[in-house]
């Protein structure tokens, strides 16, 4: 039965943190990669995401890439201006689920929960209206990605707020793509390492070029070496860890060895006689005698306050 | 009289009050703080202020016009027109924007400060000048090779709290309570990842669910024989599948 579901469509994955990490990034790859690959084999098609640290992964990218996708990747704070999804389909998808999330809330009987089957099924609504064919292509034609139209982008928005220089520019997109066509050539198949990350500020990058590929691979080798350096010094913290435990171990036991000694246990079964002996000559004698010489603190006394 | 009547289509009075004014529309109401000539200075001067990115708040007008109030000795005659103090208000701005119907009142959208500084025409022409590079070194000409990818996170609570709808009562102060269920463990949010194509159609959807292990989860089912079952959570999302 699960077979069945998963063949023909979705799937659902735990983390702890809902979203993604970079193994189940690598999952969902090879899961977009098996579905955009039996839609058409023979061309390439191009797959636009944000660029994302998690969605740098090597192997991800090498799966999509090796059924025909190639990875561009948005300059860095520019998805809310480029990408498809979050125009109509996002927004659409969420409102869609407020209003099923209100046709749900009456069904749900009283003192029960809201548990994740409701989840799917807000889900489920929410994404069969929200990612509608109509709202997907208005969201590609709104960001100019299809047809791909630099001139749906509204220029001003771009220029406000940036001083009175940039205030006053004309800004024709379409002849600043054609001209910053060479810079943005080299741009997106040039690595640039930045925070140990491949940098997308300012810059579309080609993810699945080898370039690109070849720097991850380097930065994966070496986020991996300080990995096993972490885990060798976690497990030598560990390893002294438990070394000080058994040595504290040891010692209880060896003291436990010493106080069930035959000669210490008879030693102080003689001194306790001896005490005893000497109480019993000591005759009764009160709880508390004062010691010569000691001084006894009371607690000072209030003054009374007089009327 | 009668020939202007037939010619217009107008009523006598209305043909009347206009020979009266020698042509002019005669204005109705009682005549505006500011000039007509001022108010279209103000109008222009409030559409440049936009132009540098500025955002214009009434409030913000409210306190320039009164400085330029101040300037022209028109205090006493703004305090007596719109109240203490002379700043103009609500009313003011109300009538002032149906006297200008070229400007529009917009509600701003929130943007992180690192997105609007990001978002240069560069980096948006160089996005576009990358593309097309792609899509002529790849031979993508058509809408069911262009992609895009993303994930948005669900959150149960928040979406819970924005299902209420407007209800009748005969109290207008009435304090109006729905009553919500508490979230189950595990239920708390889950991120939707869509992947669609720019010819309309899309991938399945994967979904993350909030929990440890990395087993596909599945939901716990009481049937009527109080046998206990279980289904993949995907199933619920399939359209085909469990409704």
């Amino acid at each position: 039965m699960k077979g069945g579901y998963l063949d023909e469509g979705a799937e659902v994955h735990r983390r702890e943190k809902p979203g993604f990490d970079g193994p189940l990034w690598e999952v969902f790859a090879s899961f977009a990669a098996r579905h955009m690959a039996k839609l058409c084999p023979r061309e390439w098609k191009v797959l636009l995401m944000d660029g994302c640290k998690v969605y740098a992964s090597p192997v991800g990218l090498r799966v999509l890439k090796a059924s025909k996708v190639v990875v561009l990747m948005f300059s860095s704070h520019l998805s809310h201006i480029l990408q498809a999804l979050d125009k109509d389909p996002f927004l659409k998808t969420k409102s869609d689920a407020r209003s099923g999330m209100r046709a749900l809330l009456p069904t749900i009987p009283r003192h029960a929960k809201f548990n994740l089957v409701h989840l799917m099924g807000v889900i489920r609504r929410a994404a069969f209206t929200g990612l509608s064919s109509v709202n997907v292509i208005n969201g590609f034609q709104k960001t100019g990605t299809w047809p791909i139209d630099p001139s749906v982008v509204n220029a001003d928005r771009l220029v406000k707020g940036k001083g009175t220089a940039n205030a006053s520019r004309n800004v024709d997109l379409e002849q600043l793509a054609l001209r910053l066509g060479p810079e943005a050539r080299r741009d997106m198949r040039e690595p640039v390492i930045s925070f140990g990350s491949i940098s997308t500020r300012g810059r579309a990058i080609e993810a699945t070029n080898d370039a690109m590929l070849e720097a991850m691979d380097e930065l994966a080798a070496v986020v991996a070496e300080k990995q096993a350096a972490k885990d060798k010094y976690q497990a030598a913290k560990s390893a002294r860890a438990a070394e000080s435990i058994a040595q504290a171990a040891r010692e209880e036991v060896a003291a436990e060895q010493r106080r069930s000694n035959p000669a210490v246990v008879a030693r102080k079964e003689s001194l306790r006689r001896r005490a005893a002996r000497a109480r019993a000559a000591a005759g009764p004698v009160a709880s508390y005698v004062c010691a010569p010489g000691a001084v006894v603190e009371v607690e000072p006394r209030r003054k009374r306050q007089r009327q | 009289m009668v020939k202007l009547m037939s010619a217009t289509g107008a009523s006598r009075s209305n043909v009347r009050t206009w020979v009266r004014h020698g042509g002019a529309v005669a204005k109705l109401g009682r005549p505006t703080f500011f000039s007509p000539e001022e108010e279209d200075i103000i109008a222009t001067y409030m559409v440049s202020w936009t132009k540098g990115g500025d955002l214009l708040t009434c409030d913000l007008a409210s306190v320039l016009l009164r400085q330029y109030i101040a300037d022209v000795g028109r205090v006493e005659e703004a305090d007596r027109m719109f109240g203490d103090g002379g700043w103009p208000g609500r009313t003011f701005f109300n009538l002032f924007m149906g006297r200008h119907p070229q400007l529009h009142r917009v509600r701003p959208v929130a943007l992180e400060g690192v997105r609007a500084e990001a978002a240069t025409p560069e980096a948006v022409a160089k996005f576009f000048a990358a593309f097309r590079l792609l899509c002529r070194e790849f031979g993508i000409t058509r809408a069911s090779q262009v992609w895009n990818t993303d994930e948005s996170m669900m959150k149960a609570e928040e979406l819970l709290e924005g299902a209420g709808s407007a209800v009748v009562t005969d109290d207008p102060s009435a304090r109006a309570e729905y009553v919500i269920p508490s979230v189950q463990n595990g239920a708390e949010a889950a991120s939707l990842v869509a992947t669609v194509c720019a010819d309309g159609s899309r991938l399945p959807r994967f979904v993350v669910v909030a929990g440890s292990g990395g087993r596909l989860p599945f939901a716990g089912i009481v049937q009527d024989d109080r046998y206990k079952s279980r289904k993949p959570l995907a199933g619920y999302l399939d359209e085909g599948g469990v409704p």
